[in-house]
């Protein structure tokens, strides 16, 4: 008997899988002929060159250059951001329950990825067109509202889509490659407990309450998930699972947890488009649950459901005309409603619960996998009588475009953004993001730090709040610099700085700034002779708003003493002395500013030189050191005749100190000055001045 | 005796609620919804007679609900919480089941 129950879930498994190598064969021939609808994709690093005029005028793409094309119109000032690892388009227009939308999604570097979703419609032989309802991720990178799109295609399939985006005067064409008449892959794998009879397919002509027009055929759980959109592949063999739930044979949800992460061959803590799905006798509820989608466990939600054989879905209704084929139809029903729930669908009547992803409506009538049929009006002969096996139109649109981390399974959390969140497409944003140079020509010598001034301005007409330090953290702030002809880079700071998100009200008009050094762990992204195109990104409010790109140009060198010094000049020591205002460490640096300031005194990276000795010679400087195994701290005297004579030249050279350091940092630093002068009038009785960072 | 069953299926979000059958405190938890089964948590007690009253309170809100069951037979009451806190029960002859 045991035996004969292994080789039952062997079996079912076995049919599927069959069904699956039929499946792939059709994919060839001939299920997409004369359909359209399916996965257009686009893989490579797609690298967008700015002209000196900060628009987009050529294009490089790597790995698949067939593949997309990009083509920017005059006007368009695309972002430097959307540096695309991949792209992608799903066409919704013919095939099984179409749904007439068009969706993309694409990557970036540094970026979350961006997701659109268009209603479209037909308006030529294999054209289609609409508005864009849906944005999502990072929208300023996609700041188009309506797609225009031409599939190309053999006699027996597409081979592209171009698609064009606009908005108002601006297009941006993007071209991709067919991949898949499905919407996204999917693997499962199905287990079943010991001494319990699986079901995984249904003969939809069996039972005589149906809808007329029903399709008869053998219908299998993967089929129900291919109509749906899923590329579904079958891992395992169906393996029997020894009883190891509680000693009456009933399953928590821990249990399955546990066999799970024990059986499940693919089973991973990280997202993945794959789920298992576990059929048992009982849960330790009882009869009275017939599966459950268990994994609200843990961080990765949704990896697996338990189907319950032995609970009420194994009995008929009184007086059924076919009860065996009742229960088989029952059976299959709740292990594609229980996988449905994997895929983060909700019930029918839970739709406006939550956070859903788009504001929607309860079906509690809808015939589909997500509703209970005992609960229609008419109850279940009601329901099963209108029943097509298909999910919801909602529910097809939420599995088959919504933003994919919501869909895939150990991704959002369960019932977190089903059928999509609140709509994000707000493009209005209070703020503006702008970004300016402490170099007003945005012309630096060579050698000259670049810093560059973010200001955040509320251009809306209410007061808003703003973390006090939001332009100061790399949590909120992403900045990109990009030099012609060269492959775009992100700063990353040398240190991430934590502050309490203390808000402060920003009037409307008012503004904050903040200054970046564009020095960090990448080197110095803006040290060699040429023009750089930079450009930040902001996350306030839970938008991305962007700056404008703005172009600075670094002068070649005017001396070969530049040229020599420039060696040892552009290293990670001196950018951290610099951009830590001073070290008494890294005194290799500190010899390398000294030679700046002897050798190169008229220079502006003097003046930037002398301001990083100064900070370290005008302060105690805690300096942590070993003795032996034995770590100590020792402190250093401040020598405030040194810093002050480096400072000078704030004295000396006001103008050009102010026009290198901006006026906010010349400002700052003549404070300190005087500080320190005042304290050397004063006997250096208290040697202490506390310098900032910049 | 007549059991009475009492299933807190949608909308329950740990506030605290107390259930009485005929003036008898049967239940006073902070009963959470798991949404993939619509169903919070059940309660049931054996009351002598046909007729009875049941109560409803959530102490946060201040909602209150109630009704009134006429039945020989043992009886299975539905508790839903809506979004606005106002709360109903459905009587069925059947226990209820959960997908």
């Amino acid at each position: 008997m045991a035996n004969q129950k292994a080789n039952a879930i062997r079996e079912a498994v076995s049919a599927i899988r069959t069904e699956e190598t039929e499946s792939a064969a059709l994919q060839i021939l001939p299920l997409p002929i004369l359909r359209n609808s399916g996965l257009y994709a686009q893989a490579g690093v797609i690298k967008i060159v700015p002209t000196a005029s900060n628009k987009p005028n050529a294009k490089n793409i790597e790995n698949n250059e067939e593949a997309m094309e990009w083509e920017g119109a005059e006007n368009l000032e695309l972002p430097i951001f959307p540096i695309l690892l991949s792209s992608e388009l799903r066409l919704d227009v013919d095939g099984n329950s179409p749904q007439w939308q068009a969706s993309g999604r694409s990557m970036r570097i540094g970026l979350p990825s961006s997701t659109w979703v268009a209603h479209i419609k037909k308006v030529a032989a294999n054209t289609y067109e609409g508005d864009i309802w849906y944005k999502d991720g990072h929208l300023a990178a996609m700041p188009y509202t309506h797609v225009r799109i031409v599939v190309a295609r053999t006699i027996l399939s597409p081979t592209s889509a171009t698609v064009t985006f606009t908005s108002g005067f601006t297009h941006f064409k993007v071209r991709y490659a067919f991949k898949s008449a499905y919407f996204h892959k999917i693997d499962f794998e199905f287990d079943c407990a010991e001494g319990v009879t699986p079901v995984l397919s249904y003969n939809t002509g069996t039972h005589p309450n149906r809808p007329a027009t029903l399709p008869i055929e053998n219908l299998s759980v993967a089929t129900a998930f291919r109509r749906a959109g899923f590329d579904v592949s079958i891992s395992g063999a169906g393996n029997i699972i020894p009883v190891g739930a509680g000693p009456d044979g009933k399953w928590s949800d821990a249990e399955m947890h546990d066999a799970m992460q024990v059986h499940w061959s693919k089973f991973a803590n990280k997202p993945q488009w794959a789920l298992w799905t576990f059929l048992a006798s009982l849960h330790e509820m009882g009869t009275g649950l017939g599966g459950i989608m268990f994994d609200d466990i843990g961080p990765n939600h949704r990896q697996g459901c338990g189907i319950f054989m032995d609970s009420f879905i194994k009995n008929p209704p009184a007086g059924d005309p076919n009860p065996a084929a009742w229960v088989n139809r029952m059976k299959l029903w709740t292990v594609i409603h229980e996988m449905g729930h994997c895929c983060n669908l909700a019930h029918s009547w839970q739709k406006s619960l939550g956070t859903p992803w788009i504001p929607l409506a309860n079906e509690p009538e809808a015939r589909s996998f997500m509703n209970y049929p005992y609960n229609v009006v008419g109850g279940q002969a009601a329901f099963f009588a209108d029943f097509q096996f298909r999910f919801s139109n909602g529910e097809l649109l939420f599995m088959r475009h919504s933003p994919y981390h919501y869909v895939q399974p150990g991704n959002a959390e369960w019932f977190d953004n089903h059928g999509f969140r609140q709509n994000a497409e707000a493009l209005q944003t209070n703020f503006e993001l702008s970004l300016e140079f402490t170099n007003r020509t945005q012309t630096f010598d060579f050698l000259e730090p670049v810093v560059a001034h973010l200001t955040l301005k509320n251009i809306s007409d209410q007061p808003q709040l703003v973390p006090e330090k939001i332009l100061g953290t790399a949590e909120h702030i992403t900045f990109i610099i990009k030099k012609r002809g060269k492959e775009a880079r992100q700063l990353t700071p040398f240190a991430q700085q934590c502050w309490k998100d203390d808000p402060i009200v920003l009037k409307p008009n008012a503004q904050i700034t903040d200054s970046i050094f564009l020095v960090g762990q990448n080197g110095w992204d803006a040290a060699e002779p040429g023009v750089y195109t930079l450009q930040a990104s902001l996350e306030i409010q839970g938008q991305i708003i962007l700056s404008k790109p703005a172009s600075i140009r670094i002068n070649s060198p005017k001396t070969q003493e530049e040229e020599r010094i420039a060696q040892d000049f552009f290293s990670d020591e001196v950018g951290r002395v610099m951009a830590f205002d001073g070290s008494q460490f890294l005194q290799k640096a500190n010899d390398t500013l000294k030679e700046v300031v002897d050798r190169l005194p008229k220079t502006k990276a003097a003046i930037h030189s002398r301001i990083a000795l100064a900070a370290r010679q005008g302060s105690r400087y805690k300096l942590l050191d070993y003795d032996g195994d034995t770590p100590t701290i020792n402190t250093s005297r401040a020598s405030h005749e040194e810093a002050i004579h480096m400072l000078e030249i704030l004295q000396g050279e006001k103008n050009l100190c102010a026009a290198t350091l901006g006026q906010v940092d010349f400002e700052y630093y003549v404070s300190l000055f005087k500080e320190l002068s005042g304290h050397e009038h004063k006997a250096a009785k208290g040697n202490e001045i506390k310098v900032g960072n910049r | 005796m007549p059991r009475i069953t009492l299933d807190m299926q949608e909308g329950f979000r740990g506030e605290p609620i107390t259930i009485r059958i005929d003036g008898t405190a049967v239940y006073e938890g902070k009963p959470k919804t798991r949404n993939q089964i619509g169903f919070a948590e059940s309660t049931f007690g054996e009351f002598p007679g046909p007729s009875h009253q049941i109560e409803v309170s959530n102490s946060i809100s201040g909602q209150k609900c109630s009704a009134r069951i006429e039945s020989e037979q043992d009886v299975y009451l539905a508790l839903n919480s809506q979004e606005d806190g106002a709360m109903h029960i459905r009587q069925a002859s059947e226990p209820f089941h959960y997908l």
